[in-house]
């Protein structure tokens, strides 16, 4: 029943590419072999920015290749954006927009007792948290900088600070790092 | 040949400091300083920006010391410190930590910072890099890993967890 911001970032602390390519992530290891596929067994509905959205819209041959069909997810999507976007044939997919609480109620609505998923980008995550509704970030920290790119999530989190949950090493490309968010109202804009 | 060592404490979002300068969200604890305390066992050399020694110099303290190492402070800018445990190295960077390379001696230790480590790494000079990854987001600051000319390949050699919540991860740099 929780709400996890799951992601791989760089070490210097980039989720992608200016120009929004992960090409620098597959070399880095298998996804089967990170905590994965038991996180996604666990998740019932999911959220995404367009920047991510149009990310699966591109690789869709890719993303086909290892799963069988153009969309990876049998969950439910919410897409935020502002913008008008292709929808993907027979995916369960809405396009939404503005304050992620009353989206967020319809989430937890539909994913019952599984966990809400913020598959990304930064930002989007931050809304989440800045509503007090982020519970868990899990970060798989990839061996390598990228020098500049889209930040992993850019606010504010020190005091309290999070709380680290466990930390997994997956061969030698993944350091995974999993923490608590502090639910202290307003910290965050200290 | 020696190996060089850049290790530092970082948050999550790879700042070494705030926007300020200010490293307030630092964590302390045994488990660091024992850690800390075998990584000086293999070190004798010490090697320190500018911008992460002028703060001490300001503050009116001596350069935190250990006996048998040396500790050498690479500027252009600053004349000779007042303090005598530490030396001002004008040249570049990248040259004189080459020739201390080839020089006998045990391993070499970058402390920062992120400006200094930039063109070693560039040259790849630097062999290992130790992060104790802070359990904070800073959201802006001074970055530990600057832009590159070409991105650093790194092998996680280790990742331990301490009981104050950091993680101290240990890469080796693939060259």
């Amino acid at each position: 029943m929780k709400t996890q911001y799951y992601t791989a970032t760089s070490l210097d602390g980039f989720i992608a590419t200016e120009d929004d390519s992960l090409d620098w992530l597959f070399p880095l290891g298998d996804l089967n072999e990170t905590g994965y596929p038991a996180f996604i067994e666990a998740v019932g509905a999911l959220a995404m920015g367009s920047a991510t959205y149009e990310w699966i819209l591109r690789h869709a041959d890719k993303v086909a290749a290892q799963t069988g069909m153009p969309w990876p997810y049998s969950q439910p999507a919410w897409i935020f954006s502002s913008r008008i976007l292709p929808q993907v044939a027979g995916a369960d997919i809405r396009f939404v927009r503005g304050d992620v609480r009353p989206l967020h109620a319809a989430m937890r609505e539909t994913a019952g007792s599984k966990n809400i998923w913020i598959v990304g980008g930064g930002d989007l995550a931050g809304q989440f948290y800045d509503a007090g509704l982020l519970d868990e970030i899990i970060v798989q920290v990839g061996s390598v900088t990228l020098g500049r790119g889209k930040p992993l999530f850019p606010r504010r989190v020190t005091n309290p600070p999070l709380r680290l949950v466990s930390v997994r090493q997956i061969g030698s490309g993944f350091a995974e790092l999993r923490y608590e968010v502090p639910v202290a109202g307003g910290a965050h804009a200290a | 040949m020696r190996k060089v060592t850049f290790r530092v404490a970082n948050s999550l979002d790879n700042y070494i400091a705030r926007t300020d300068g200010a490293v307030d969200w630092i964590l302390g604890g045994e488990e660091a300083a024992s850690a800390m305390a075998d990584f000086w066992k293999t070190i004798d050399t010490v090697v320190i920006g500018r911008k992460t020694y002028e703060p001490v110099l300001k503050s009116g303290t001596s350069f935190p010391t250990y006996p048998g190492v040396k500790n050498y402070v690479l500027s252009r800018t600053l004349k000779e410190s007042p303090d005598q445990n530490v030396e001002i190295i004008r040249e570049d960077a990248a040259e004189f930590v080459r020739k201390l390379k080839t020089e006998g001696g045990k391993d070499i230790f970058i402390m920062g910072g992120g400006l200094l480590a930039k063109p070693l790494f560039e040259a790849n000079l630097i062999d290992e890099v130790g992060v104790n990854i802070h359990p904070v987001l800073l959201g802006s600051g001074i970055p530990l890993f600057h832009e590159m000319s070409h991105p650093v390949d790194l092998e996680l050699i280790e990742c331990k967890s301490l009981k104050n919540g950091c993680v101290l991860v240990t890469y080796r740099v693939k060259k």
